[in-house]
């Protein structure tokens, strides 16, 4: 697939940093973004502004006076609406270049199964660690790249899976029993994590600049600190069951 | 013998804290410090180290918080 006239100029600030083959790397490039709250509001967003081709989205819930804080995809007009549909119908305005696919369904083996196989790089923005470590798992099933993003508070986390280079999430954060409660963050923490987990998948399609494989930055809002942390490569059992 | 640990723990309230532990793993450190080890990632040197990976006289850790919101 080649650039459009309509692209090049649309893309012109960009394409000046990374160049035209990167940005038609772009354009051929399909993203899976599971979940679409804080985190990913924000990623889907800037990946259709920054020219991804094809944009899979996969969230169950409506929209709630509470997530308008920091879900910056919705508006008043959209309370109660399934957040899959007004993303699709936002993002499409925002950019029409880009081909967007949603499944306003709870994200299972059975769904993640069809489709992470479509697609170059996954992004994880789920608000639980029981399907995160589903599509952990998923993701080394295909052998897909995987970035992760967390948030609470004014802190928040960011690594890039890559399967084959780095250990599985669940190694990582071996967070054995997970606990579902509710998780209180200001505005701009998934802003900042959600834009830069974008960034990192930018730099996996393009192959430009250095991806936090093996690393994790941890942010913190307070002290407006970025601390990176190697992780050491392990010996891991359960990364492809 | 006992050993002397400074632990930075990051977060809403940053403190470093000294312990005196009779050499202790990463999960016993948590433990006694009162944290949920599945919440927290352990950082020496600044590696991450895993939770029965035993720390030494003089090692300092800093200790970070996992999150899981979205
Ligand atoms: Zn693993």
């Amino acid at each position: 697939m080649k650039l459009s006239n309509e692209e090049i100029e649309r893309y012109d600030r960009q394409i000046g940093v990374i160049g035209l083959e990167n940005q038609l790397k772009l354009k051929n490039a399909s993203v899976l973004v599971v979940g679409l709250g804080g985190l990913g509001s924000v990623a889907s967003y800037y990946l259709v502004s920054a020219g991804i081709g094809r944009l899979i989205l996969v969230d169950n819930e409506v929209v709630e006076l509470s997530n308008l804080q920091r879900q910056i995809l919705y508006t008043v007009d959209d309370l109660g609406r399934k957040k899959a549909l007004v993303a699709k119908e936002r993002l499409s305005k925002l950019n029409p270049n880009v081909e967007i696919i949603v499944y306003p369904e709870k994200f299972t083996l059975e769904l993640g199964s069809r489709l992470v196989d479509q697609v170059d790089v996954i992004v994880d923005a789920l608000d639980n660690w029981e399907t995160r470590f589903l599509l952990d798992k998923l993701a080394f099933k295909h052998k897909k790249p995987l970035v992760h993003a967390g948030v609470e508070g004014f802190h928040g986390q960011l690594t890039t899976i890559i399967p084959g280079k780095t250990p599985c999430l669940r190694c990582i954060f071996h967070v054995e029993k997970p606990v579902r409660r509710k998780i209180n963050v200001v505005a701009t923490t998934p802003g900042v994590l959600g834009v830069l987990e974008v960034c990192e998948v930018i730099k996996l399609i393009t192959g430009i600049g250095e991806v936090l494989a093996n690393k994790i930055l941890v942010y913190n809002g307070l002290t407006n600190s970025f601390d990176i942390v190697e992780i050491k490569s392990s010996d891991c059992k359960i990364c492809y069951e | 013998m006992v050993v002397v640990v400074k632990v930075k723990i990051i977060g809403p309230r940053e403190e470093v804290k000294e312990v005196d532990v009779d050499k202790v793993t990463v999960g016993e450190l948590l433990r006694k410090l009162g944290l949920l080890s599945s919440e927290y990632i352990v950082i020496k040197n600044n590696i991450v180290i895993v939770e029965d990976e035993l720390i030494r006289d003089g090692d300092e850790i800093i200790v970070y918080p996992v999150k899981s919101g979205g």
